[in-house]
């Protein structure tokens, strides 16, 4: 197991290596110019030139992502300058609420799925599973946006239940309006998700309780929750947890959408934002980090492949 | 002859300025110079007529005060750059200037007590009021002003063509004075209606500004609110000043002049993009909601709950590339001009009549001492006769004709879809070439990308203020006949005299120089929650004097 994670660690420094060549490529190649989007609509060429200059535009490309790179190298993901702080900085602020929106949007999909879709398997062709259909469809073909909106008329505009939009950390306003704050983007979020891990839950353990083992296990008379839970659930999980894992960087994905829908100050409204005034060291490094991110869960539901089914030989 | 007695009276009101500005903290004069109002339908506003709703004012106060903009500033640094976004956060809230905009677009005393002009219009002299303090506790004294004013004038390039190489001196701790080599009478019009603000701060700002980019990093001013915090993406906060200095008389206010009162504790400006969630969110997260679409007016008039600002915003036109391509022909200009159905166009971008007016005036009709009707003759002809003419006369052959525009703003991307429309009608070939906002600003910095552009312009106190009369500024007028008018505009003995040069400089901008061709003036409207009192409006919230209740 060890050696099988040091090897993905390390297939990691190509990955990123490339990774950080294309979206500095991608993201200077592009037109658009943050001196001009600093001075503003009415600035002169000579204003808008003088600034490029000290800000060190004017250098050649190479010569530009070389002095970012050892920056990376040191540990130092750059300064924005519109933003003016250090980028570690920039992405706690604006990781902590993606990260919190994510988790409880994935917290929400996979307890309305999980058991929404082991109900259908068990109760296949019936009205429930009917039902479960139908709610999946609709999860699965209302997109997140349109959902968000839709919750913000019912749930904040009529009932007042809830806030509109907005973000309030922890620390300013306490957990439980924290929480509130996050509770329709994550429901606008977590639905679609949601719908997702329900189909490939009743596919996997349709799967499973059809298997000769299943069926003995019936012959035998172990208890229904038993054979389900224990014994067809666990055996499903593998599939699952892919999904899951896929879930979980598409929420990340996603979560701009919603970000934006909600105006909360994550990630996704961060890239949005620096990639309007073209803030080219917040994309860039942002864009690595969700790059790593994305690796590290992808490694991480590798490792739960194992320990969920110990057939699966690490190394 | 009508005019000509305007003209008089004009001249005569602005003389008695010139020579001896401000004079008192007498508000009788600020009264007499703004509409402060007992006559608006809410009593939310002294300045504005454009406000429809009434607040309701029970219960109890709230400390904090909600601002949803559309977009967030890149910099406060109201210096070095002409965001409008800048200006509404910054500017007289955190800096305020020693002379203000009125709401006459005309120039109000603010941290000069008085000032005085020489007769030959070349010596500016300002007195500036005592014992007023910077949020760091320092008084401002003329050091600090002299060294505010020359970093906006080296900020500036309407100011810096104005007074040359002239700069602000210390005559002593509150007096300050400038020398111009070439007489205007405009420099206090200039400071007054910026669009980079001519803001005063403490010398030792200057010490902060960021090498890299030349922006100031610590924001202190004189206003009466203190930056507290720049949260990136979510929230500008500001908080009351308690050591604040109004001036003026409770009650009054006059444009950005007036006597400023902080009521409410704490601002926030929250940046929220998505209209349908500054809509959603007014009343609740919000209390009061800038720029709201045409297409949504309905929900708010006439509903109890709601308070509508509304204000005649500038106007949207079609910016000429002079400098290369087809537009550099003025017969082409012509032609494009003579095809133009104004009236599509701005239904198409405002959506409904009520936010938009036909008028091919420069300066929009509430700045009445600029208004003219000079060359409107020429303003939506709409004949395509007279367009082929000129097409004729310019040997078009079927070349395309590139419009730059920016999806950020979308009216401006419907403006260009229809225009594309009605050229393609008329015979001229025609590509609509959509960006970012960005991509754009720096496409339009290149003349071989396009041969027009559209945008707005806003409301300034000057007509030679507005950019298409930079030479440096994209469209690039190359005409000498527009530069001399602006020389001649600035060189003005009198006020009568400016305004018979701008007469002509606005008539040849839109006949024989055809440098824009204008659409018409458009209406912004932002709403405020009904529990807001005492919101004043003009060029954007003024908050100084808002309440709101819980």
């Amino acid at each position: 197991m060890k050696k099988f994670i040091v090897k993905r660690i390390l297939s990691l420094i190509p990955i990123l290596f490339l990774v950080s060549i294309g979206i500095f490529s991608l993201i200077h190649l592009t037109p658009g110019d943050p001196a001009r989007a600093i001075l503003g609509d009415l600035a002169t060429e000579d204003e808008v030139m003088a600034l490029r200059e000290s800000m060190g535009l004017n250098d050649p490309l190479p010569v530009q992502y070389f002095e970012w790179l050892k920056g990376v190298f040191h540990g130092d993901l750059g300064h924005s300058i519109f933003i003016d702080k250090p980028m570690g900085t920039i992405l706690w602020e604006h990781l902590v609420p993606t990260l919190n929106l994510t988790l409880y949007a994935m917290l929400i999909a996979v307890a309305i799925a999980i058991p929404l879709g082991v109900l259908a398997a068990r109760k296949k062709g019936r009205a429930a599973d009917n039902t479960v259909s139908a709610l999946t469809l609709a999860g699965i073909s209302v997109p997140s946006f349109l959902m968000g909106i839709f919750l913000i008329l019912i749930f904040a505009v009529k009932l007042k239940w809830l806030p509109v939009a907005g973000y309030k950390t922890v620390r300013e306003a306490g957990f439980l309006t924290h929480i509130r704050y996050l509770t329709l983007p994550a429901i606008a979020l977590g639905l679609m998700q949601a719908a997702l891990i329900t189909r490939m839950t009743k596919n996997a353990m349709l799967e499973v309780l059809n298997s000769d083992y299943m069926k003995m296990a019936l012959a035998k008379g172990v208890k229904q929750r038993k054979r389900i839970w224990k014994h067809a659930f666990r055996n499903a999980l593998i599939p699952i947890i892919t999904v899951i894992g896929q879930s979980f960087i598409a929420l990340l994905a996603g979560a701009t959408v919603v970000e934006n829908v909600f105006n909360i100050p994550g990630i996704g409204q961060l890239v949005i934002n620096s990639a309007g005034r073209r803030d080219y060291e917040v994309i860039q490094a942002t864009i690595l980090v969700v790059a790593v991110m994305s690796v590290l869960v992808n490694l991480i539901v590798d490792i739960l492949y194992g320990l969920a089914n110990p057939r699966i030989d690490m190394e | 002859m009508k005019k000509r007695v305007l003209s008089v009276l004009l001249s005569v009101a602005l003389v008695t300025t010139l020579f001896v500005g401000c004079g008192s903290k007498n508000s009788d004069d600020q009264k007499a110079g703004g509409d402060t109002d007992t006559t608006q339908e809410s009593d939310n506003s002294q300045l504005t007529d454009g406000i429809e709703g009434t607040a309701v004012t029970e219960g109890e106060l709230d400390t904090e005060f909600h601002v949803a903009l559309t977009a967030a500033p890149s910099t406060l640094d109201c210096n070095k750059t002409s965001a409008v976004v800048t200006k509404q956060i910054a500017y007289s809230n955190i800096f305020e200037s020693l002379v203000t905009m009125d709401a006459k677009f005309g120039v109000a005393c603010e941290l000069a007590e008085s000032y005085t002009v020489s007769s030959d219009h070349t010596v500016y002299t300002y007195n500036l009021r005592k014992g007023v303090p910077f949020h760091n506790g320092q008084e401002m004294k003329a050091a600090d002003v002299a060294a505010s004013l020359n970093r906006w004038i080296d900020s500036y390039g309407n100011a810096a063509s104005l007074v040359g190489d002239a700069r602000f001196v210390v005559v002593d701790d509150y007096t300050v004075q400038i020398t111009l080599a070439t007489p205007s009478i405009f420099l206090n019009e200039l400071m007054a209606g910026a669009g980079n603000t001519a803001i005063i701060f403490p010398a030792s700002s200057l010490d902060s500004v960021d090498p890299e980019t030349g922006l100031l990093t610590e924001f202190i001013g004189t206003g009466p609110y203190v930056f507290d915090e720049w949260v990136a993406d979510r929230y500008i906060k500001l908080t009351r000043f308690e050591d604040y200095v109004p001036y003026g008389t409770k009650g009054v206010i006059d444009g950005y002049a007036g006597y400023k009162e902080a009521a409410v504790q704490t601002l926030y400006y929250d940046f929220v993009p998505e209209d349908s969630t500054r809509i959603a969110g007014l009343g609740s997260e919000y209390d009061f909601a800038y720029k709201l679409p045409a297409d949504n007016y309905d929900q708010f008039a006439g509903k109890d709950d709601y308070i509508i600002y509304k204000e005649v915003a500038g106007y949207p036109a079609l910016v000429y590339n002079k400098k290369a391509g087809l537009a550099s022909n003025p017969a082409f200009r012509h032609a494009i001009n003579a095809v133009l159905d104004c009236e599509d166009i701005l239904l198409a971008m405002y959506a409904d009549p009520a936010f938009y007016r036909l008028d091919g005036s420069l300066m929009i009709q509430e700045q009445a001492q600029w208004y003219t009707q000079a060359g409107c003759e020429n303003y939506n002809p709409n004949d395509l006769a007279l367009a082929q003419s000129y097409l004729d006369e310019a040997g078009y052959n079927g070349e395309t004709f590139t419009i730059l525009v920016t999806t950020s703003y979308p009216e401006f991307y419907t403006a260009a879809i229809v225009i594309q429309q009605q050229l393609e009608d008329a015979g001229i070939k025609c590509v609509v070439d959509a960006n970012d906002w960005s991509t754009f600003l720096e496409k339009r910095a290149d003349e071989n990308q396009y041969d027009a552009f559209i945008t707005t312009f806003s409301t300034n106190a000057l007509p030679t203020q507005l950019s298409y009369y930079n030479p440096n500024w994209a469209g690039w007028v190359t005409d000498q006949e527009v530069l001399d008018g602006v020389a001649d505009f600035y060189a003005a003995s009198s006020l009568e005299e400016a305004i018979d040069v701008w007469s002509k400089l606005q008539e040849f901008t839109i006949t024989d120089g055809q440098e824009i061709s204008k659409f018409g003036d458009y209406q912004l409207y932002s709403v405020s929650s009904a529990k807001v009192n005492h919101l004043s409006y003009f060029q954007g919230p003024l908050l100084w004097s808002a309440e709101v209740y819980k």
